[in-house]
């Protein structure tokens, strides 16, 4: 398969995967009852799918990376703005690496 | 009350906890009533018990929801003005985001034309970063809707809390209107559904400019990409990490969250690196998480 097609095609996956996502939330909830451990356990999905995105993420970066992670976090933790803690967390890792560059 | 993140979203499930049980037992009269819901899952929502966060979303708004009985569903251009007049903040905090999703299709090799293609349709620039960190040529078709699976099954929580707006629209509408939901969009209209809100057009109205500014963003940060020619080392690439660091804050919701945040770090750091270029890991690391957190609150209420 030629690379165009395979990339036109990966995308049209990840929409029609996406937009059941988006839909099937609200179809499959109206028709079923998911357990009470269902339930429970469900209710832990958020945070638990984006700290096993973030820990081997940071895990396999430069050491650096949890200096940014944990200006971005203490940024969030306080301002609440998503836009902010990004900005806060990259313009940290410059500082970093140009105080890593001036002491070498 | 401002939103301007998904963290009211966590924030309402705290406040929630703290409601007494006896609060929670005068809007058990509203099982079967709610509009778009089926009857048992109606009966879930209103378990004096619940543990998923848009549940809690729901049960806070009973006076809404007695109104919405009341009021049918409109659709006014006032309520998309006063949509797209709350979006704008959230279009400004989103474009570094989308900045850094433009940098890093340009950096995996996608063409301008893909990577407006992908951002338009997919519109979920967390599974793209997670499905383009494991690009190949030719493209990986099934692990790429695999990671839009696994990234953007929140989207599913989601929808149901919207029931009495999207049931109270025609099919095609309904259907077309979920494809652009967002975890911003989701935020305010509930906000707004809560307080007895009852104009669509809001939700249109915050949908179109944060679509629009997604767009742009990711285009510029695609586009000076390819003129900057950053090396994959670059600072600025870590601002699609610190999107899902900051994101993660809102999501802690107390000390129940330990033990479980941690087996799941623990297992998709493990499982990354036996089965490396997958996203394995975060379904691996999610799943444990999640049977964690059941298992111990199984066992804290006996």
């Amino acid at each position: 398969m030629n690379n165009t097609l395979s990339v036109y095609l990966a995308i049209a996956a990840m929409a029609l995967v996406t937009w059941a996502c988006r839909c099937g939330g609200y179809l499959l909830f109206s028709r079923i009852t998911p357990s009470p451990a269902l339930r429970r356990a469900l209710a832990y999905l958020p945070g638990c799918i984006f700290i096993a995105y973030v820990v081997p993420a940071l895990m396999s970066g430069p050491p650096q990376n949890w200096g940014g992670a944990a200006v971005t976090m203490a940024t969030m933790a306080t301002t609440r703005n998503v836009g902010l803690s990004i900005a806060a967390g990259v313009v940290s890792l410059f500082a970093i690496d140009g105080a890593a560059g001036f002491f070498n | 009350m401002a939103v301007n993140s998904p963290l009211t979203v966590a924030g309402a499930a705290t406040v929630f906890n703290r409601i007494p049980v006896s609060t929670l037992a005068g809007h058990l009269h509203l099982r079967g009533k709610l509009p778009g819901l089926g009857r048992v899952w109606q009966a879930a929502l209103c378990d004096p018990n619940p543990c998923l966060e848009f549940s809690a979303l729901l049960t806070r708004c009973r006076p809404c929801h007695q109104r919405c009985m009341e009021a049918p569903i409109t659709f006014t251009s006032a309520g998309f003005w006063r949509g797209v007049r709350r979006s704008l903040p959230l279009v400004a905090g989103l474009s570094p985001f989308g900045f850094v999703v433009g940098l890093i299709t340009q950096h995996h090799g996608l063409s301008v034309a893909q990577c407006m293609t992908m951002n338009a349709f997919v519109y979920a620039g967390a599974s793209e970063l997670v499905a383009l960190a494991n690009w190949t040529h030719p493209a990986p078709i099934l692990a790429a809707a695999f990671a839009a699976l696994v990234v953007n099954l929140r989207f599913a929580l989601m929808g149901p809390v919207l029931a009495p707006w999207l049931s109270g629209i025609k099919t095609v509408p309904r259907y077309a209107s979920l494809a652009v939901l967002v975890d911003h969009s989701w935020a305010i209209s509930v906000t707004d559904m809560r307080n007895g809100g009852r104009d669509f057009g809001l939700y249109i109205g915050i949908s179109v400019p944060l679509w629009l500014g997604w767009m742009v963003a990711t285009t510029a940060g695609f586009l000076s990409a390819s003129t900057l020619q950053l090396p994959s080392n670059h600072p600025l690439f870590f601002g699609a990490l610190a999107a899902f660091v900051a994101l993660l804050v809102p999501l802690w919701r107390g000390k129940n969250d330990i033990l479980p945040w941690l087996v799941a770090a623990g297992v998709a750091v493990m499982v990354a690196h036996a089965v490396p270029h997958t996203s394995w890991y975060i379904v691996s690391g999610a799943i444990s998480g999640c049977i964690t957190g059941a298992l111990l609150e199984t066992k804290r209420h006996e």
